[in-house]
């Protein structure tokens, strides 16, 4: 089932939750609403839900118009940051919620949990209470019930903010996997860019309550629509420039002709950066080497401008490190394999 | 343990000693004087001035009183934490610092209002005599006082505990499609039912002790509305000081079980989750 929000706005006393916000979700699709805290997503997934009504605008699931409609009667399941989960039930207990309140059969409710329990792997702890689970486990519980009245829309808020890294990326591996099950049009919050990518079919990035960008994860990062995208999807270096001729002057280097926007300050992500022993592309950079640290299957090398004592990351291929003997204090050119330019226009 | 070993908390040497002269000197001292008073005769004598029939019908009266008005307290007071907790109108403050009036105010005032309002020349009494219902002196008026002297403890063993209830389970349970009713049969009882079990007990153990505003209200007749503190006072005026101290015994040992019972089922619960 799809979902349209048709130009939504949300006050809180002084405060604009939402500012005329529109997405489609598309039936089947897993959508991430991402963004720092306060910028309205959490606002956004609850007025699809139900628990808040916006103040104008529309939410229609695919045909119906669900807007004002009550929360018992629109079969969304809603997966809470905290799970939320009913303390003095079991799991069985809680996962069969939905269905004891339907006036399900014993026999029917019984058969509905246990397929639950075998989706998400939880078979064998019925009888346990919430607070003999770890975080993890309670958030499947949560999911299998939000999941049990077969719902025709699951929504999330957060639905890793709680846990440890680990258990957040098998979580997240399982979520997905869960969702080319099911394909259940599903959408959920987050302020972590790589939940978002990591799960989604489409990312909507939000701020002050608007929407900056749409579209896939690759799109998106790859043609970040503006400066506060760019940075909030990962550490970016920000060189301040001019233009000139259509070609971006920085303070040292002038980027390759392939760059895009045309704004003055241009930006570059660490991994688009090289570093050269010798002076080889023109107008390259040159920065002292303060800090070489391997992470994960990369190098992130810190640099310091003698100029302007600037920072910059630059990260390696650690074959590409080796060849360079990295170590600190050694003087090396910076030059980018790739550009953004924008207009200075925001700050965070 | 090491005995060298620096504890967190320094002083429980101190704090526990202190906490059994206290416990000693308030409650076992007195409550031993009572239990030697009542067995110094012999145990036959005890025993037919415990179950003397006029203490047995005070027994009941007292307990069921003070259950009735500790029952219809729970419904009240949870009524009154509810609205206290869950909206915002004008003069709320101002309702939530009356709650702790019947704290305050001597209960012999409470009786002595409670009767002098339902007399036949009282506001109310006048009123209600008009229309044929005469409450001076009934059971009634009883219940009504102590209604008045033990809600506020169930209001304030409730009111905290709606306060911290998570607002995201009666989302989820609205969510799953649980209307108003069930969430609150299935979901919010489960949560408050303990404080409302302790409050029950406090009203409760509150109602059988009373004894200044009942004898305003009621007619103290023995055999029909004389409560147990009623009785063991009147004893005490006999000088009937054995028949007193052992009414005063059995009604201590039948709150004190009574209170055990409501606690230790209250355990049980709990531990079953």
């Amino acid at each position: 089932m799809s979902i349209s929000v048709k130009n939504v706005s949300k006050r809180f006393g002084n405060f604009q939750a939402l500012d005329n916000v529109s997405i489609e979700v598309t039936s089947g699709c897993l959508l991430a609403l991402l963004g720092p805290s306060g910028c309205g997503k959490t606002t956004l997934l609850r007025i699809i839900a139900g628990l808040e009504i916006p103040d104008s605008g529309s939410v229609r699931y695919q045909d119906t118009e669900v807007t004002h409609s009550r929360i018992q009667d629109r079969n969304v399941g809603f997966v809470f940051q905290h799970y939320a989960l009913f303390r003095h039930m079991s799991v069985f207990e809680n996962i069969g919620f939905a269905l004891r309140v339907r006036k399900w059969s014993q026999s029917k409710v019984d058969q509905r949990v246990s397929e639950l329990m075998h989706l998400v792997r939880l078979q064998g702890m019925e009888d346990r209470m919430p607070s003999q689970l770890s975080g993890g486990q309670r958030q499947r519980v949560a999911l299998a019930r939000a999941l049990a009245a077969e719902p025709k829309v699951l929504l999330l808020d957060e639905p890793f903010g709680a846990l440890d890294a680990k258990v957040r990326s098998e979580l997240r591996a399982w979520l997905r996997r869960l969702h080319e099950e099911i394909h259940m049009t599903s959408v959920f919050v987050t302020h972590d860019q790589e939940d978002a990518f990591a799960v989604a079919d489409k990312v909507v990035v939000m701020r002050n309550g608007r929407i900056e960008q749409q579209g896939k994860p690759v799109e998106i990062f790859e043609h970040p629509a503006n400066p506060f995208v760019m940075d909030f999807l990962g550490h970016v270096n920000v060189f301040h420039g001019r233009q000139e001729n259509d070609v971006p002057l920085l303070t040292g280097f002038r980027g390759p002709e392939e760059g895009e926007g045309s704004g003055k300050w241009v930006y570059v992500r660490p991994h688009e950066l090289d570093l050269y022993l010798h002076n080889q592309v023109d107008g390259s950079l040159v920065g002292t080497i303060i800090q070489v640290l391997p992470v994960g299957g990369i190098i992130r090398v810190l640099l310091e401008d003698p100029v302007s004592t600037a920072r910059i990351q630059v990260d390696l291929h650690h074959l590409r490190a080796k060849e360079l003997l990295l170590e600190n204090g050694k003087r090396m050119w910076v030059a980018p394999k790739r550009i953004r330019t924008f207009e200075p226009e925001y700050s965070i | 343990m090491n005995r060298l070993a620096p504890k967190v908390l320094p002083g429980f040497g101190i704090t526990l000693g202190f906490t059994l002269t206290y416990l000693g000197f308030l409650v076992l001292l007195p409550l031993g004087a009572l239990m030697f008073q009542a067995l110094s005769n012999n145990p036959f004598d005890f025993f037919r001035s415990a179950f003397h029939p006029r203490a047995l019908s005070a027994y009941w009266n007292s307990f069921s009183m003070a259950f009735s008005a500790a029952l219809l307290n729970t419904f009240i007071g949870l009524l009154i934490a509810w609205v206290l907790v869950r909206y915002r109108f004008f003069g709320r403050r101002f309702m939530d610092a009356v709650i702790d009036l019947p704290f305050a105010l001597p209960t012999s005032v409470a009786g002595f209002v409670y009767s002098t309002l339902y007399s036949e020349r009282g506001w109310l009494g006048e009123f209600l005599g008009q229309n044929g219902i005469h409450l001076t002196h009934t059971w009634f008026l009883t219940v009504l006082v102590l209604l008045f002297t033990g809600f506020p403890f169930v209001v304030r063993t409730v009111q905290p505990v709606l306060e911290e209830l998570d607002g995201d389970l009666e989302e989820a349970a609205a969510i799953l499609g649980a209307n108003r009713f069930q969430t609150f049969i299935h979901v919010i009882m489960p949560s408050i039912l303990p404080a409302l079990i302790t409050g029950f007990s406090l009203a409760f153990a509150r109602g059988l002790g009373e004894y200044g505003s009942i004898v305003f209200v009621s007619s103290n007749l023995p055999y029909r509305s004389e409560t147990g503190p009623v009785l063991i006072v009147s004893r005490l005026e006999e000088n009937a000081i054995n028949d007193a101290s052992a009414a005063a015994i059995v009604m201590l040992m039948a709150s004190f079980g009574m209170l055990l019972l409501i606690n230790t089922l209250q355990k049980r619960r709990q531990s079953n989750g």
